[in-house]
């Protein structure tokens, strides 16, 4: 795996082993966006494709435009050492629908060809009581030319992200929600019994609980209300202290945090809309996620509060009482699970307890992105002009285009950076989607090489 | 080559298209936005790309570094990419496998030659010395950099637009002596420990050297502790480190259990005598002979590397990596860390994690480590096709050949940054926001004039000190009392009460070809409270002039208002010429000093040892180059 280390940083073993089993297909013709597109997933190691070929020409392998960088498609499978499959057909407007299961994503590239969007409208239009009407994969639609580019990506089933790496981890310490192992551990620590030295190596959240306990309930419990209560304590704690210094930073972690509660329910509302059709979804990952989004529902229906995670944030302290603490937050996020998996067994025993887990931990962290139920020519209706024009020049109908000149040099031709730039992005979205880690772009962007500027807008 | 030419010709119209065919590209890089940077230049068509990197191909490159395959691995990148791109480019190019920094091979001259630079580099060292380059030539610069899914551009237009250094960069970590050697409260402490100290005494030199820089580096040393009893025990701990090196010399693998002993029994017994570290820290536990006795059941060989092992396992390991880097060191005589070198990497991970359960600090995996210990930035080949692709478009607007979206002013262009913003509300993909002008505090750009001193070989031997401080008080207008660093050799060779170098030449003074001098009016006008502001010289020895050649260069240098005391020092200049990009260094320096390095964002700080004026008092910054960049890229 060490070919892959710099990368399994970002998304882990987890992460790759989606990457190594997807199967992706490519729409499109032979031309400097599709082999850059194509050189960029089988770098990171996507080993399965089919190239649905919508050249012109009959000659679909080689090089006969010397914009390209490499002679023959099949150089760039060489990029990766390990075996990759590349399949090649020409596209033809009778594809079974059936065909379209094979594929976790589906990349449409540069078609100058209304029909290929009209056929997926069609599929899309059947009854919704036909099963295979959902059967679609994500499609990611790009084009380059000129400066210009832009990328749109279309769900047709809900879309779970669980790892969405957020910059800054959520902790949640709730200590004003006190379960008996952490009260236990807080009344064993006497603040007026201590000496010195042990006062200096409490973990702040001893500070920040016993502020809680010492305001009055009739009080407001705030932020504030802690930090006056810090300010005006009188023990031997001088202002130095690391400890004491980090109950003041820190004081708003104490709460539960019910910003971040707020946030997961209206996520936990939206994603249980769509829980009805789920027995026609294609990707097992948001299958899962959304049975145990319902589990968890039956969950918070008895114990009412989003559950911890179980990690506590770096702090100063004697390694002893931290040590004790995160023993005792830890407990209590298993024992938690442990209610939880009592929930997911009765309901959806199928799901691995490796998923169970993976869905505990980011609980916090979770997002999803909704579907769209429009067909895909609904792109023209686009209320950004420069997208609209792209679109009337890539589909040979640039009579229509409105904006100014600095079009012109854009009519025909191709500029390798710009289509470096968008398959660039194509890639990272596709790898955003594959590996369920990282939010996707919600739904497309509009790349302008004159001002350096990309406009992210949804449809 | 029609195509490619024909759509070119089109973008940017047929004289400008002659303009790029006439134009000469040096790419510092030839890693992953190296790699892309060479693909989209060529196809852009440019007429000359001269592409330079360090380093040769590793494993690990190859998720995203396109132009190479594993047969290449250990070939050098910069050669290996030209031949990878050759059998389709129209543009002339030439790799070069070397330091950009080194001035031998690199001199002032041999930049003048580019239109353009593009950096793809991985190292804040390299950065800030292309982004000084660009300044002393005035020449653009396209600074780039990814880190996992986020990147950057910069165009820097030298003297009108912000440069590299105009806004402070994340500074490298660094600690105090006894956190790491005493007092470690964080498993990056432990692992700093293993690598830069034990692993370095035990493995990276020899005997004889060890005991040479012990001696000489003992007064310099800056400890972070007043406490004497300490510093007598690190001193003291040192040499019988060397008496561990001789465990290791002599390949006698029964004895490594006295090193465990040694290191993480007796010398931690040792520490616990100290009271006075402990009043407000919890003290060590050392390990037990039971410990190293019950890792021998241990079997290595099923011990994975994303998972962190037992205290045991760690034991077990140890012991094991240690024979094989025993044997390895009676061939090799010198083994330097290294992160992709797997044994090296065991060894310091296993002793970190021994210390770190010894501190009460909480152990981490291989994987992990591997991430501290070689400053492992995560990299894609997306974001860097993406990087490059925007770096490479941009450059078309610096050189402005686009007539249809001209520059009027560099401020109008933009910079980029991209990011897996997406994770914000979806809202932003890239921001842009224009360049701004150069920072009037910056060091790099504002503070000092620059220029190069071009001087004949002759003249080098033959012209005094004395006589090039004339020259240059009458040309610039200096008053009597100017100070005269030399920059590159962190010197002092001149100022009013330090007169004795004036009568040797420039030659006796070791200076040459890329060596910088910096002149700093110390007296000022009275009258107006004015400074005639400093001046840097970048020396270019020339071999085409007569004998007596040397030329100052044609600027002015003005004079600006007296500096506030507090904020003269930040006008030295930080020094960063000629330091090796592949140097890892951890610098220590003692806690006060670490705060103020915070502020002030680099480096260690020497005084002059024979001042007595305060007032006058030179503080020069070394720079101790840490490898240790938010943003890379290799």
């Amino acid at each position: 795996m060490e070919k892959y280390d710099r990368q399994l940083r970002l998304w882990g073993d987890n992460g790759q082993s989606y990457i190594e089993s997807a199967n992706i297909c490519i729409i499109g013709p032979h031309n400097p966006l599709l082999q850059e597109t194509l050189k960029n997933l089988i770098l990171p190691g996507f080993k399965k494709f089919n190239w649905l070929n919508t050249s012109d020409s009959s000659n679909i392998q080689s090089n006969n435009n010397n914009d390209l960088f490499f002679n023959d498609i099949n150089d760039i499978l060489k990029l990766n050492e390990d075996k990759v499959e590349l399949s090649i057909e020409l596209w033809n407007n009778s594809i079974d629908k059936s065909f379209w299961k094979n594929f976790q994503i589906l990349i449409i590239l540069s078609i100058n060809d209304k029909s290929i969007i009209s056929y997926f409208d069609n599929l899309l239009s059947l009854p919704k009581n036909d099963n295979d009407s959902l059967y679609l994969p994500p499609i990611i639609l790009a084009h380059s030319i000129g400066l210009f580019g832009y990328v749109h990506l279309k769900f047709f089933n809900p879309h779970f992200i669980l790892e969405t790496h957020p910059d800054y981890p959520r902790y949640d310490l709730i200590l004003d929600k006190p379960w008996p192992q952490l009260k236990q551990f807080m009344d064993k620590l006497d603040l007026t019994n201590l000496n010195d030295s042990l006062i200096s190596q409490l973990p702040y959240v001893v500070f920040l609980y016993k502020a809680i306990e010492a305001i009055p309930n009739n009080e407001i419990k705030s932020t504030t209300s802690i930090k006056n209560w810090l300010g005006n304590i009188d023990l031997p704690i001088n202002n130095g202290n690391l400890n004491f210094i980090q109950a003041k930073r820190y004081s708003y972690l104490a709460f539960y945090d019910t910003e971040s509660e707020a946030r997961i329910l209206k996520i936990l509302k939206d994603a249980v809309k769509f829980e009805s059709e789920s027995n026609l979804w294609r990707d097992n990952f948001n299958n899962n996620v959304i049975k145990l989004v319902k589990c968890f529902k039956i969950y918070l229906d008895e114990f009412k509060f989003i559950p911890i995670n179980g990690e506590i944030p770096d702090m100063e302290s004697k390694s002893e009482y931290f040590i004790e603490l995160e023993k005792v937050y830890r407990a209590k996020s298993e024992s938690d699970k442990e209610k939880f998996k009592g929930i997911t067994r009765q309901n959806c025993p199928e799901i691995p307890d490796d998923f169970i887990n993976l869905f505990w931990k980011n609980i916090r962290n979770i997002a999803f992105v909704k579907p769209s139920k429009k067909p895909i020519h609904y792109i023209w209706d686009t209320s950004d002009l420069l997208f609209r024009d792209l679109l009337e020049l890539q589909f040979g109908t640039e009579n229509n285009v409105q904006m100014d000149e600095k079009f012109q040099l854009s009519l025909v031709v191709n500029s390798y950076s710009t289509s470096s730039i968008i398959a660039g992005i194509a890639a990272q979205e596709v790898l955003k989607v594959i590996t369920h880690q990282y939010v996707p772009v919600d739904d497309a962007l509009v790349y302008n090489g004159l001002d350096d500027e990309i406009n992210t807008f949804s449809i | 080559m029609a195509g490619r030419e024909s759509n070119i010709v089109k973008i940017v119209g047929i004289e400008n298209y002659e303009k790029i065919r006439n134009c000469k590209c040096l790419l510092v890089g030839a890693g992953g936005i190296g790699s892309e940077l060479l693909k989209d230049l060529i196809l852009m068509q440019f007429g000359e790309i001269h592409i330079i990197d360090l380093d040769t191909i590793d494993l690990s490159n190859l998720n995203r570094q396109f132009l190479f395959r594993q047969k290449d691995i250990k070939q050098p990148k910069s050669t290996t990419a030209v031949k990878a791109v050759s059998h389709f480019s129209n543009s002339k190019l030439i790799p070069y496998q070397g330091n950009i920094m080194d001035t031998n091979q690199f001199p002032l001259h041999w930049f003048n030659q580019f239109d353009i630079i593009f950096n793809a580099l991985d190292n804040l060292a390299a950065r800030r010395y292309v982004n000084k380059i660009a300044q002393f030539l005035s020449l653009p610069l396209l600074e780039s950099g990814t880190s996992g899914f986020d990147g950057y551009i910069q165009p820097i237009i030298p003297h009108l637009t912000e440069c590299f250094d105009c806004t402070k960069k994340e500074t490298p970590k660094t600690f105090p002596v006894c956190t790491i050697r005493s007092t470690p409260n964080l498993p990056i402490h432990c692992i700093v420990w293993a690598k830069n100290f034990l692993f370095n005494e035990l493995f990276a030199s020899s005997i004889t050297e060890n005991n040479q820089d012990e001696q000489r580096l003992e007064d310099k040393q800056d400890w972070g502790t007043e406490d004497k009893e300490e510093i007598e025990r690190i001193k003291q701990e040192t040499n019988e480190l060397h008496e561990l090196q001789k465990i290791i010399y002599s390949k006698d693998s029964s004895k490594i259990v006295n090193i465990l002993e040694k290191l993480f029994i007796h010398d931690i017994e040792k520490l616990l005598l100290i009271e006075n570290l402990w009043k407000t820290r919890e003290k060590p536990t050392s390990l037990t002979l039971e410990h190293i006795e019950s890792s021998k059941k241990i079997d290595v060989s099923k011990l994975k590397l994303d998972q962190i092992w037992s205290l045991e396992e760690q034991i077990a390991k140890f012991i094991n990596v240690t024979e094989i880097l025993m044997n390895r060191y009676s061939i090799e005589k010198s083994i330097e860390f290294d992160k992709d070198d797997e044994d090296t990497l065991e060894f310091v991970v296993t002793a970190a994690n021994i210390r770190s359960y010894i501190f009460g600090i909480s152990m981490k995996s291989v994987f992990d480590s591997k991430q501290i210990a070689g400053n492992i930035i995560p990299a894609i080949a997306t974001t860097n096709a993406i990087i490059a692709g925007l770096s490479s478009i941009v450059s078309l607007r610096v050189l402005n050949l686009l007539n249809y979206a001209n520059v009027k002013k560099p401020t109008d262009i933009n910079m980029a940054f991209t990011s897996k913003a997406s994770n914000i509300s979806n809202q932003r993909y890239l921001s842009n926001p224009n360049l701004s002008k150069p920072n009037c505090n910056c060091a790099v750009c504002s503070k000092v004039c620059r220029g190069v001193l071009e001087v004949s070989t002759v003249k080098l031997q033959t012209s005094t000190l004395g006589e090039l401080i004339e020259l240059i008080r009458t040309t610039f207008k200096y008053p009597n009392d100017v100070s005269v660093l030399d920059v590159s050799g962190q010197r002092l060779l001149a100022d009013f009460d330090f007169d004795d170098l004036l009568d040797k030449t420039l030659e006796d003074l070791k200076l040459g070809e890329g060596d910088v001098l910096l002149f700093t009016d110390d007296e000022g006008d009275e009258d107006s409270n004015q400074f005639r502001k400093s001046l840097e010289l970048y020396i270019a020895v020339v071999s085409d002039k007569s004998d007596d050649y040397i030329k100052l260069p044609s600027i002015e240098v003005p004079l600006i208002e007296k500096i506030e005391e507090a904020e003269s020092n930040d006008m030295e200049e930080e020094i960063n010429i000629a330091t090796n990009a592949n140097e890892e260094t951890i610098i220590l320096i003692d806690e006060e000093e670490a705060l103020e390095l915070d502020k002030q964002s680099k480096g260690k700080r020497l005084e002059r040892e024979d001042s007595s004026d305060k007032d006058n008092i030179k503080k020069i910054r070394t720079t101790n180059t840490i490898e240790d960049d938010i943003i890379e890229l290799d």
